[in-house]
């Protein structure tokens, strides 16, 4: 027998378990059920509801089997009676107070007190006096409290705590007067709150937007996955007569564990949006007018094969692979070789020097696992929240994390050392680094470092003693530092960090499957299975040019790509053909044909994440009005392009398996960020004594899916990404106060009137705005106070 | 609030006071001078816990200022709204019952017009919410004044009591 290990009986069947384990961890193990409120397997253990109890031999008292660890020879009985007597007992008090309303109750069918008071409770109550009741709280638009069904497991405390990182809520008062919530009445702002909802074993949390939509006996579930970040947290979408009406976390150890972030659970409330692309559209003497079909397909083929070489093809980078991988072999069959999926990316100085795909250069369980982690231009939470949750796993674990943003962003997570520079000097930053690092492990730097300047002086001494130390460090790079104009140089560097502290590097995409987009030959210089080819034209390029042709893909330019009202310019000059599932006002004003495209939920395909796991998922509802869901589109496409054998598939997997016969098998290999490329260092953006301007890509901002969130547009996050953020600093030489309408005037014509608001959270010489507000990710500003007479 | 707004809000003397009381604490667990700092800005600021006061308690300890609720709100001593200079608190827990406890209490409610929980208007007496056997049920009924036992009490003897109070 291993020493680790000890030998018990519970109900008669012989275990043998690890030593530490606590007795409702073996029992589960083994299959057998303990009746629990409080203790939950991802949770820490707090023993405070008393339903687990048991008898143990040789110990008088019932124990509860949640916290009593196993011992040597421990013999254990879950359905004696002494312990169904306890569990009797307890399921009793339970019962005093809480209210008999569950037929009108949301949790109905699903929950874990009506189930246990069916298998231990007695059939009449004994309990003749007046039940308590404790008034609701507004949490926010996610969660719907009903706090007189409460029975203080304190679940709900543990989950924003442990998952979440902060305690956003408690138990205050005593006994009977005992309440769950927030105390001073406000929303609970954690990304990850919607988890309250799942671990509520009773009805006082439940989901806002699914409130008296259906019970949960009616629904089908379907396995879907994340469509908002590069993790691919597993879901369940569940859905009745065909229309999707909730998602819930599904279980996957190595990715979210048994969590979600609110994007993913309430994201599908847009859905139903009323600009919802419902059926084909063509321009006919200028007017948009509804068509077939087969007309509209007829004409968007017509428009594909006019451009031809010269078509512009950007998709979204959440696209499924198998439509990526469709929509590649149509245009370059078309002749055309221009197509990109990386939309808010600038910098494409190093596709040369890109691995087979781009990814975290390693497993999530690996971050969790790192000892050292150092994120670089990203709000870690809100980009990816399940990573950010995986990092404060980290951390909980004794992980020194460390941050160097272009701005102070909470991220929920215990920094150990912080550094904030300007934007402008992110990359100079970075590279000092590098150089006190090396100075420190004693290591010689490749020559392209001499390029960057070091006009500065930037103090990193505890970053570089902690990430020399390391055993297993990590650096990470975010989407800040993506959509900067110096990405390259500062993937490089990036790089550099990681090798020289003998750890791992890794970047952080955009979408939820960049690393497919590699794989499907999706991005201008790779073909199918990642392999270099001619290269085409980047996304940026693309609209630079002014092409006759385009075709989008699930995007909305003016939000969705690096310079708004670029992509606008060339998308007005051009024929557009749009495979979109909802229409913006600008897209009814561009586009010469809108081919209507099943959203999330609504059709199968998969995702390749950003640590390079291929994840299939299915269709959860029947796609709306007359749209298709994308494959079927480019399969007729196709078919229409004369294209009749090539694009004859029957089934979704018949196109998988094409494109995997290029990929090879799984596991997918590739992802080591080792750059072969050697490109000239751009000096970026010039550190100047001008003001420059960078939109912040808000957590509900990023697709077209969660802009139309209702739920999620009325969160405290949503309502913070609105505004024009300066430092104090700038304000006052600008002669500008907070709350005060401010005009940011770019190049041209580009401007955006937004709220200023100020903090000492932005650097000085840097402005933070709004997605979608008219102008480009970054760029040099001029900003002024809109005189009050001149509002109106 | 950070900590020196905390610093600035709590005033330099009761911060002397929590400093030397996380002092006795490992590091790291300053957590733990939780009680010990309510009480001395309870002291120091009319008898109650503001929710201002809490949130600078929570900054100055770095914690979540919820942490600060529960503890503030979970403890009888500790008041978390303005109430009356003198707290007055009578045990109707078993032996005083038995000895009529419920009748001083009724007393004193009918005498100063308030009820269980309330302070009078002129600020003078809080009449604390019903304690629990303070363990003087020897000398049953008793109530406590200001942290001071009253035993074997009478309702004249009562009357004498609150009619000397400030
Ligand atoms: S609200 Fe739900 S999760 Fe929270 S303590 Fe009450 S029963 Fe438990
Ligand atoms: S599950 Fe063991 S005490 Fe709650
Ligand atoms: S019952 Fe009142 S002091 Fe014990």
């Amino acid at each position: 027998m291993n020493d680790n290990h000890v030998k018990l009986t519970i109900d008669g069947h012989l275990l043998e378990a690890p030593k530490g384990e606590t007795i409702i961890q073996v029992a589960d193990e083994a299959g057998i059920y303990i009746p629990r409120f409080c203790y939950h397997k991802h949770l820490p253990i707090v023993a405070n509801c008393r339903m687990c109890l048991v008898e143990v031999e040789g110990v008088g008292k019932p124990l509860p089997a949640c916290s009593t660890p196993i011992t040597e020879g421990m013999s254990v009985r879950t359905r004696s009676e002494h312990a169904t007597d306890a569990q009797r007992a307890t399921m009793e008090f339970l019962l005093i107070n809480h209210p008999l309303d569950c037929p009108v109750c949301d949790q109905g069918g699903e929950c874990e007190l009506q189930d246990l008071a069916l298998g231990f409770g007695r059939g009449v109550s004994r309990f003749t006096e007046t039940k308590r009741v404790v008034p609701d709280e507004q949490i926010g638009p996610l969660v719907q409290t009903s706090m007189t069904r409460c029975i203080y497991c304190t679940r709900c405390i543990r989950v924003l705590e442990e998952v979440g990182g902060r305690r956003e809520i408690g138990a205050t008062g005593r006994g009977e007067h005992m309440k769950i919530g927030t105390y001073i009445e406000h929303s609970i702002n954690s990304e990850l709150s919607g988890n309250i909802i799942d671990v509520c074993p009773v009805g006082a949390l439940n989901s806002a937007p699914f409130k008296m939509q259906a019970r949960g006996w009616e629904l089908l579930s379907h396995v879907t996955v994340s469509p908002h970040d590069c993790l691919g947290s597993n879901l369940y979408g569940h859905s009745l007569r065909g229309k999707l009406l909730r998602v819930v976390p599904r279980e996957n150890n190595s990715i979210n564990d048994t969590w979600i972030s609110d994007r993913d659970r309430f994201s599908y409330t847009g859905l139903t949006a009323s600009d919802r692309a419902r059926v084909p559209l063509i321009r006919r003497n200028g007017e948009l007018i509804q068509v077939e079909w087969e007309a509209a397909l007829e004409y968007a083929v017509g428009i594909l094969k006019k451009a031809g070489a010269d078509l512009g093809t950007i998709l979204s980078p959440s696209t499924t692979l198998e439509e990526m991988y469709l929509a590649q072999k149509l245009i370059r069959r078309l002749g055309s070789n221009n197509i990109d999926t990386r939309i808010r990316q600038h910098d494409f100085r190093d596709d040369v020097g890109d691995p087979r795909f781009p990814s975290l250069g390693g497993s999530i369980r690996e971050v969790s696992n790192a000892d050292a982690i150092l994120i670089i231009g990203s709000r870690l939470n809100k980009e990816v929240p399940i990573l950010g949750y995986q990092v404060r796993k980290a951390a909980r674990k004794g992980s020194t994390v460390m941050v160097l943003n272009p701005r102070r962003y909470d991220l929920v997570l215990p920094i150990s050392h912080e550094k904030i520079v300007s934007p402008q000097q992110l990359v100079n930053a970075v590279a000092a680094l590098v150089r006190a690092l090396a100075r420190e492990v004693n290591r010689s730097l490749p020559d392209f470092m001499s390029q960057f300047s070091l006009d500065k002086e930037y103090e990193f001494t505890p970053i570089v003693k902690r990430l020399a130390a390391a055993d297993r460090a990590y650096i990470i790079l975010g989407h800040i530092a993506v959509q900067h104009s110096s990405f390259a140089d500062l993937r490089r560097l990036g790089a550099l960090l990681a090798k020289l502290s003998d750890g791992r590097f890794g970047v952080i995409t955009e979408g939820s499957n960049q690393a497919g987009a590699y794989l499907a030959g999706a991005v201008p210089h790779r073909g199918p299975g990642g392999v270099p080819v001619m290269p085409g034209m980047t996304a940026r390029n693309m609209f630079e040019k002014h092409l006759p042709g385009y075709f989008i893909w699930s995007i909305e330019p003016e939000f969705d790509c690096w310079d708004g009202p670029a992509a606008r310019a060339a998308l007005d000059a051009g024929s557009v053909v749009a495979a979109v599932s909802f229409i913006t006002p600008a897209m009814r004003e561009y586009a010469d044909c809108i081919l209507p495209v099943a959203a999330f939920g609504e059709t199968s395909g998969s995702y390749v994440n950003v640590a390079g796991e291929l994840q299939h998922f299915n269709a959860a509802a029947i796609p709306m009005g007359e749209s298709r869901p994308g494959w079927k589109i480019l399969r007729a496409l196709g078919a229409e392009a004369g294209l009749v054998n090539e694009f004859s598939y029957a089934r979704l997997g018949e196109i998988h398996a094409e494109l995997m016969s290029s990929i090879g098998g799984t596991p997918l290999a590739g992802g080591d960020m080792e750059y072969s490329g050697n490109w000239e260092v751009k000096p970026g953006i010039p550190d100047n004594k001008n003001l420059h301007a960078f939109i912040e890509v808000g957590p509900y901002a990023g697709d077209p899916l969660v802009r139309r969130a209702e739920p999620l547009q009325q969160t405290e996050d949503a309502k913070h990404s609105g505004y024009a953020w300066i430092s104090p600093t700038d304000a006052r030489e600008l002669n500008i106060f907070d709350n005060q309408l401010v005009r940011i005037s770019g190049s041209g014509s580009n401007r955006a009137d937004l709220v200023a608001k100020l903090s000492k959270d932005v650097t000085r010489g840097s402005v933070w705005i709004p997605l979608g507000c008219g102008l480009p990710m970054h760029g040099q500003v001029m900003l002024s106070a809109i005189p009050v007479a001149a509002e109106a | 609030m950070n900590t020196e707004e905390a610093r600035a809000r709590l005033g330099q003397s009761v911060c002397d006071e929590i400093d030397s009381w996380i002092a006795k604490f490992p590091e790291k667990h300053s957590r733990s001078a939780s009680i010990a700092a309510l009480r001395a800005v309870q002291h120091a600021e009319g008898g109650y816990l503001s929710v201002e006061s809490m949130d600078a308690v929570a900054a100055y300890l770095d914690l979540e200022p919820i942490a600060i609720y529960e503890i503030a709100s979970f403890y009888s001593m500790l008041e978390t709204s303005p109430v009356g200079r003198h707290s007055v608190s009578v045990c109707t827990n078993i032996s005083c019952m038995l000895c009529g406890g419920e009748a001083i209490l009724s007393h004193i409610e009918r005498k100063l017009n308030i009820k269980v929980g309330e302070s009078t208007p002129d600020g003078r007496i809080f009449l604390k919410r019903e304690e629990e056997c303070l363990a003087a049920c020897t000398q049953a009924p008793m109530m406590m004044v200001d942290h001071v036992y009253y035993t074997n009490l009478t309702t004249e003897k009562v009357d004498q009591i609150l009619d000397n109070l400030e």
